[in-house]
């Protein structure tokens, strides 16, 4: 680098307008060009994508409710998801649970609770609890959950570990990129439909997966639609 | 040149250190620059609405609404002939008989039609595994896995010292195994003592599903000698 500026830099001839240092200007120039074109890349690669902007997003609830604590085999309780998001695998959307739902349970179990405080009121009084939603797809996207979890794709593929997360957050980029590569190789993601809501479930080796996946596509008559229209209305 | 890195450098530096890396945690809305058409304005399956009064979306039926059934097709469904398949056969949504008993059996009819007529309810391998199912996920959680009454609710209650653990009912109890299946389809239903309706989350194919799984629960915990297959049998011997 040293040598080549000097060289760049030697003595002109006489009756030159410009400073020796000009002659290394269009090589200091290229290289300062193509150095700020690498960090451009690389911030917009890093930031302007859903696995920046809305990976992360754990805003806080009303009513502090510890999925870790609650649900899946691993937890204290081991609830089904389904217990509380009853509807999943009738309807299009997944429900956040009524209030009703809590109160199965604690209406016995520390009905007085400070931290049930919100859920008491709203039994009361019928006021909806205003749960913050988490997981956000554009109003143009039409994703069908009930498709989804009757053929084989558990909650985990979209949502994460939601039976580890103390307070929920969205682990996944739930971008369109996201949602094709499953709608291209469903066999990466099928699994067995009473394994669903499994989420630690696991074939036993990625060749296992893809076996068995294959198998469902074809048993199931799995497929996913990449045209437009599948999703977007 | 190297004046002009340095500054490359800091502004990085300056950019890592402000905006952090993918997957960072955040309590703030995510941000859009051009949200294009990402939210409109339009109901959503719980929704929040600021135009109603109880902020919801979702709207509670008028009262006296008279649900018109499911079909897709207009001209069915408005067609004075038409009839909800609920009211052809009420016993089947109510588990009592028309003067008001508990249905002592299983439905005979259930709510599919063909050709007009109401199909034959039979149970079978499907409708106990789907009562399988909705049982181990709605009611094992206090009647346990056994239907003994040992769910996770009475362990947690007896932690936390709660009153749950003396109403739990324990459904191997003689006076559960005489109900009719009516009765136990209506407390699934409406629920009972302490414990709250489950109507709203299973359909009635699925709570008499229930029922069926719940009976061949009792079944398994008081099997007389008879009914055991000859292999198992010798193998208790």
């Amino acid at each position: 680098m040293r040598k080549l500026l000097d060289y760049l830099n030697r003595p002109a001839p006489r009756g030159n307008f410009f400073s020796r240092g000009v002659n290394a200007a269009p090589f200091q120039i290229l290289v300062c060009l193509l150095i700020t074109g690498v960090v451009v890349t690389a911030a917009v690669n890093e930031y302007a994508t859903n696995k920046y902007l809305n990976v992360g997003y754990t805003p806080d609830q009303p009513v502090a409710f510890d999925h870790s604590f609650h649900a899946g085999p691993d937890s204290v309780l081991g609830l089904d998801c389904r217990y509380c998001h009853n509807f999943v695998e009738k309807s299009g959307h997944s429900n956040v649970p009524t209030t009703n739902t809590c109160w199965n349970c604690h209406s016995q179990v520390k009905p007085d609770s400070p931290a049930l405080a919100l859920v008491k009121k709203s039994m009361e009084t019928g006021d909806a609890i205003r749960w913050v939603k988490v997981h956000k797809l554009p109003d143009y996207v039409y994703f069908n959950h009930s498709v989804h979890v009757n053929r084989g794709v558990s909650c985990v593929e979209c949502h994460g570990r939601i039976d580890q997360q103390a307070v929920v957050g969205q682990q996944k980029a739930l971008n369109m990129s996201f949602c094709l590569d499953c709608h291209r190789n469903p066999e990466n993601a099928l699994r067995p439909v009473d394994k669903i809501t499994d989420l630690a479930w696991k074939a036993e080796s990625p060749a296992k997966q893809i076996e068995q996946g294959t198998k469902f596509v074809h048993d199931w008559k799995v497929n996913p639609p990449q045209s437009c229209s599948g999703c977007h209305r | 040149m190297s004046r002009y890195l340095a500054f490359l450098a800091v502004a990085v530096i300056a950019m890592v250190s402000f905006l952090g890396f993918q997957g960072k945690k955040s309590k703030d809305t995510p941000v859009y620059v051009f949200d294009d058409m990402d939210y409109q304005n339009k109901y959503k399956a719980q929704g929040e609405n600021t135009f109603f009064a109880d902020g919801r979306d979702a709207r509670p039926p008028v009262a006296g609404t008279v649900a018109r059934g499911n079909a897709l097709e207009p001209s069915k469904v408005f067609s004075p002939n038409y009839r909800r398949t609920e009211s052809l056969n009420p016993s089947f949504v109510t588990g009592k008989d028309a003067k008001g008993a508990f249905l002592v059996g299983f439905p005979a009819k259930s709510l599919a039609t063909a050709k007009g007529e109401l199909q034959d309810y039979a149970i079978n391998d499907r409708v106990l595994e789907v009562g399988r199912g909705k049982f181990q996920i709605y009611c094992a959680v206090c009647h346990g896995l056994a239907a003994d009454g040992n769910g996770i609710m009475k362990t947690r209650s007896k932690i936390e010292g709660d009153v749950a653990i003396v109403t739990i009912a324990n459904l191997q109890a003689p006076i559960i195994r005489g109900y009719p299946n009516g009765q136990i389809f209506d407390v699934i239903t409406n629920g009972k003592n302490t414990m709250m309706g489950y109507g709203d989350k299973l359909s009635p194919e699925e709570r008499w599903a229930v029922v069926a799984y719940v009976r061949a629960l009792q079944l398994s915990q008081n099997c007389p000698a008879d009914l055991v297959p000859a292999a198992v049998k010798a193998q208790i011997k």
